[in-house]
């Protein structure tokens, strides 16, 4: 399906900076934001920009990959515990499926999610990349985001 | 509340048809349930279904397949719980005849999915997740199964070949049924080499790809032995749902949709997970097979690989859990796989499945949408 310019632009928040919505009654993060906390059923709800650290809780080396996500193949998927405590899903970048591990410390960073074939639109989004020893700038997944886009 | 009964079932074989629709599909699994009932009218139709506005461009398709099978010009509609669909369908169902509207339903269930290459049913497949925040990094069904997977292995110290023997079992079930897609058996040698998908799933821990239809009749205490001389009462159901965001949950080795829904249908039939002689669960990926098991309440958390490898759950045992060699080998025509398994469960009770037979009286059929998300368990009994 081609990317939607006001369901990217409608995301932003959330996906670029990391934003939860916090309860203003029981304190609650939720992330993805909600509209309605559902610890309390409050409706009060803020933003909060997420730390984006934490470590890495699980994950998965995805071999074979969705229509559109070609390029980046293999994609390493992880939920990440979040200092603040909340998880979230996300592709790692920045290492080699060796060298991750349970435990990885990563921080979000925002990178190139997908396109629309040559001439579309581009969505960003966060991915983590782990914090020190286990960065590598030489691996599958940094290579396919600096590869520039094919000429039509 | 008066009784509801299963008085006829129809199935189509599993498996890549190039020459049959969803509307061929479907009808040749409703004329074989209705041939069970002497042809007698049907007075609505629901169709679990996933994927046919994805992949067939169809909508409508209550009216569609009610018009191709003959059904007249009944109520029909579809109900899309995604690979849950065919247990949100029977649960609709049930629920027309318990609201006192209908005496005769006919649930259906069909998917038609070979179209297309693997990539982009995968796709379709994945938009049973949240799309916002799952999907939208590219992450498939199976990736999201595999951070289950590795969890739980490391969780309980479990290996590749002590996983492996929930496929090995649910092979050698499949190779018995005629209806099932993979009718082959593996070793845990074959499975430990097969191409990883989504590390550590490989291709032999997942569910294959195929179109299938099936049909129910369900009808009212009141006309069931008109229709039938083997009705086999619905005797509990339970439905629930979870967080769609699998990350947000707070436990990710347990299902919680799986044991509300489970909680709901043995509190109806005033029975306990002991009480159960064959069940029919839903393992999409060998780890959910597992999961599901401890959900249901027929194994401690953990332990059911090593139980499984001593020989707990094969054919004789109690429960015998799925004769039809389940997801995994029958094969998961999606949302047609929900209403495979409650026919799989009632034929096994009326004593004429046609593969492995399991002797008893109370069966279970465990139907799930996305990664535990939307969870039907329903109780049978003859």
């Amino acid at each position: 399906m081609k990317i939607s310019v006001p369901r990217v632009w409608r995301e932003l928040k959330s996906h670029y900076l990391l934003e939860a919505s916090v309860c203003t009654k029981c304190g609650k993060i939720h992330y993805p934001p909600r509209t309605i906390c559902d610890n309390c059923k409050n409706h009060k709800l803020i933003r909060r920009k997420l730390s984006g650290e934490g470590e890495v809780l699980t994950y998965t080396v995805q071999y074979v990959v969705l229509e559109g996500y070609r390029e980046h193949a293999p994609i390493i998927f992880a939920i990440v515990k979040l200092k603040e405590g909340v998880n979230v899903l996300a592709p790692l970048t920045d290492v080699k499926p060796e060298n991750v591990r349970v435990g990885l410390k990563v921080t979000a960073v925002l990178r190139k999610i997908t396109e629309d074939g040559d001439l579309g639109l581009i969505k960003y989004g966060i991915k983590f990349k782990p914090m020190k020893e286990f960065r590598n700038e030489g691996n599958v997944a940094y290579e396919s985001e600096k590869r520039t886009r094919k000429n039509s | 509340m008066s009784k509801i009964y299963i008085v006829g079932v129809g199935l189509t074989k599993i498996g890549r048809f190039f020459d049959k629709g969803l509307r061929e599909l479907f009808a040749e699994a409703a004329s074989k349930a209705l041939e069970e009932i002497g042809n007698e009218n049907v007075q609505a139709l629901i169709v679990g279904n996933m994927m046919s506005s994805s992949l067939s461009e169809q909508d409508n398709l209550g009216a569609l397949l009610a018009d191709h099978a003959g059904l007249g010009k009944i109520p029909a509609f579809k109900v899309e719980a995604a690979c849950g669909s065919g247990g949100a369908a029977v649960y609709t169902g049930y629920s027309l005849i318990a609201s006192g509207l209908f005496d005769v339903v006919m649930v259906g269930g069909v998917e038609k999915q070979t179209e297309y290459p693997t990539r982009i049913v995968s796709k379709a497949l994945a938009q049973a997740a949240d799309a916002e925040y799952e999907l939208f990094y590219g992450i498939s069904f199976t990736g999201l199964n595999a951070l289950i997977m590795r969890l739980y292995m490391d969780t309980y110290n479990v290996s590749r070949d002590e996983m492996s023997v929930w496929p090995v079992l649910m092979h050698k079930n499949a190779s018995k049924n005629p209806y099932a897609q993979l009718r082959f058996e593996v070793t845990k040698d074959q499975v430990a080499k097969s191409i990883v998908i989504a590390d550590p799933i490989r291709l032999l821990d997942s569910s294959p790809i195929g179109d299938g239809a099936a049909a129910l009749i369900l009808a009212s205490e009141k006309v069931a032995r008109k229709l039938s001389d083997t009705p086999i009462e619905v005797a509990g159901i339970g439905m629930a749902t979870d967080h769609i965001y699998v990350a947000y949950r707070e436990n990710l080795l347990s299902l919680e949709a799986t044991v509300l829904s489970a909680k709901g249908a043995y509190r109806m039939a005033k029975i306990e997970p002991k009480d159960i002689d064959v069940a029919e669960v839903h393992d999409a990926f060998t780890v959910l097979g597992f999961i599901n098991m401890e959900d249901l309440g027929f194994s401690e958390r953990g332990k059911t690989p090593k139980l499984m490898d001593e020989g707990r759950f094969w054919p004789g045992d109690k429960p015998t859990v799925n004769p039809s060699g389940g997801l995994k080998a029958r094969g998961h025509p999606v949302g047609a796989t929900g209403v495979y398994q409650v026919a799989e469960v009632a034929m096994q009770l009326r004593g004429d499945f046609p593969g492995i037979k399991v002797e008893g009286d109370v069966g279970l059929a465990q139907s799930i949408g996305g990664l535990g998300t939307t969870v039907t368990t329903l109780v049978l009994k003859r």
